[in-house]
């Protein structure tokens, strides 16, 4: 399409005199037609003169191009609760039991949550009291509250070629009684915050062996 | 060690996106006229009236722990019967996980029974967020630091430095919009960081968190165990120093180890830490010092007896509490 044919075009969409020529060239011309149009609707839409049918058509378009669209969505992840229904059944059925199954389980070192046990040990190093505070510490590693205890795996450690047998029974050792303290220390503080909110009761003997 | 430990972290928060959907506009309730402690309090606030869904990682050494951190709040007409609700999920393991409802707290494990206790917040969260105001400035200097973008939010550091020496310092960051912790580093006095605290997801929640929902009625255990007061033995050790602002806690009971034998133990507290001291026969093992995060482990191993103290503070200080037992 020429660029003159352009300018009467516009012209005519702007409601401007065009000649009798052209207007049957417009009447005749399809292509004509269609550009005369385009131009029809974009003089509307800057003059905000669309009708509002014309936008709800393309929010619809749009929507079910929306549908149409693979998904990419992650599942939500499920929240466990199983082990609160264990918990009630304990519960409800005997205070005193759980009472007693508690501190069985205390003595068997399976603490409840909260609990940083030591898992493994990088480096181990023999200090003099005067200069252990000046020395750079070796990093002790536990695993997180609640963590399941991994066992004690000193083929993880650095120094595993440099170490005797009976080195290694003694790191061993010293693993265990730091695990054991750390579960300790655990119990003190959960003493502590279960202790803080209890009226004071009379002294009794352990009822459990 | 560390540099792999912030290498992971700043990994995480590149992957970590924080979105804030609405913010409730609270006022810093404190009369203090220091703004570092009203925006410590206005988080508090914000961590304790906000419906929110957040993760967390802990980053201790080369050791890195994730968690999932729910709260939500179900408003009453009578503020004495809301229900506070939380729920603290390690994200490494299964069925592990803390449930709050309001001051009773419960711990549970696969395969062994829940532990209940009384407490206001779940010890494992970062306490300094639960303390009031004039609590921590009991123990910490505040000081306003400059903003960095925390995982692509800008964030406020602010300095807590312990009052006297002994305890480690707490930088916090918290997010400039909306007030919410987004890091706390807990550094030693050479500015080493022992341990990190990192934000890495946070939504906040119009509404009540669904997957909280269940937890309202839920029939939870309604009384921490009833605690046997036993008789603690007369021990010939004595604890002849504390700390400056810490008191020996009464123990309502023997600790109990597995295998090993306990001479004597104490547990210290200033309202925000513990500190442990086990005395023990003497295994003639040598003394070690070792640290786990900010905790540190000191065993100091004599002829009649091995001191062993754990807690959040300083080697030196320590040192200092075992060599006072007599």
């Amino acid at each position: 399409m020429s660029s003159e044919q352009k300018e009467w075009l516009s012209q005519a969409s702007d409601n401007l005199s065009i000649s009798a020529e052209q207007l049957d060239q417009l009447l005749s011309d399809p292509d004509a037609q269609a550009t005369w149009l385009r131009y029809q609707v974009a003089g509307a839409a800057i003059r905000n003169e669309l009708p509002a049918q014309a936008s709800n058509q393309i929010a619809d378009d749009f929507a079910a191009w929306l549908e149409q669209e693979p998904a990419h969505q992650l599942q939500a992840e499920p929240v466990v609760a199983a082990p609160l229904s264990q918990v009630n059944v304990q519960q409800v059925a005997s205070p005193a039991a759980a009472n007693q199954s508690w501190w069985k389980y205390l003595m068997q070192g399976a603490i409840a949550a909260g609990v940083a046990l030591v898992a493994v040990v990088g480096v181990q190093t023999q200090l003099k009291s005067d200069d252990a505070a000046s020395n750079p510490l070796p990093v002790l590693q536990t695993s997180p509250i609640g963590g399941v205890a991994a066992p004690v795996s000193l083929s993880q450690t650095s120094v595993e070629n440099r170490v005797t047998p009976e080195q290694q029974q003694l790191l061993m050792e010293q693993q265990r009684r730091l695990q054991e303290l750390m579960q300790a220390r655990e119990q003190q503080i959960r003493l502590m915050e279960q202790a803080a909110a209890q009226p004071q009761v009379p002294e009794q003997e352990p009822t459990q062996n | 060690m560390f540099s792999l430990a912030v290498a992971t972290s700043s990994q995480i928060l590149a992957a970590g996106s924080v979105a804030a959907q609405e913010v409730v506009p609270t006022t810093a309730a404190t009369e203090d006229a220091h703004p570092q402690w009203q925006l410590l309090s206005r988080a508090q606030m914000q961590l304790k009236t906000l419906n929110f869904d957040l993760s967390f990682v802990q980053i201790k050494g080369n050791q890195l722990a994730t968690y999932r951190w729910l709260h939500g709040l179900v408003d009453n007409t009578d503020p004495s019967q809301n229900i506070e609700l939380e729920r603290l999920i390690l994200q490494d393991g299964v069925g592990t996980e803390t449930i709050r409802r309001n001051d009773r707290v419960y711990y549970t494990v696969p395969g062994a029974p829940t532990t209940v206790t009384i407490n206001h917040y779940i010890r494992e969260l970062p306490s300094l967020f639960f303390l009031s105001v004039p609590e921590l400035q009991r123990l910490y200097d505040a000081v306003q630091g400059s903003s960095i973008a925390i995982s692509g939010r800008t964030a406020q550091l602010i300095r807590l430095s312990a009052r006297s020496t002994g305890r480690y310092d707490y930088w916090v960051w918290l997010d400039a919009q909306t007030g919410f912790p987004l890091r706390i580093d807990t550094v030693a006095q050479n500015n080493q960081v022992l341990e990190r605290w990192v934000v890495v997801h946070l939504q906040v929640k119009p509404e009540f968190p669904a997957d909280l929902t269940d937890l309202i009625t839920a029939p939870l255990p309604e009384q921490p165990l009833q605690i046997q007061r036993s008789a603690v033995a007369e021990s010939t050790v004595q604890l002849k120093w504390l700390p400056d602002g810490y008191q020996a806690v009464e123990q309502p009971g023997t600790v109990l180890t597995r295998s090993s034998q306990l001479l004597a133990s104490w547990l210290l507290s200033d309202g925000m830490h513990q500190i442990s001291v086990f005395v023990q026969p003497a295994s003639h093992m040598g003394d070690q010092l070792l640290r786990d995060g900010a905790t540190t482990i000191l065993v100091r191993s004599g002829e009649q007896y091995d001191v062993t103290v754990i807690g959040p503070i300083l080697p030196e200080l320590a040192q200092q509490i075992a060599s006072s037992i007599e």
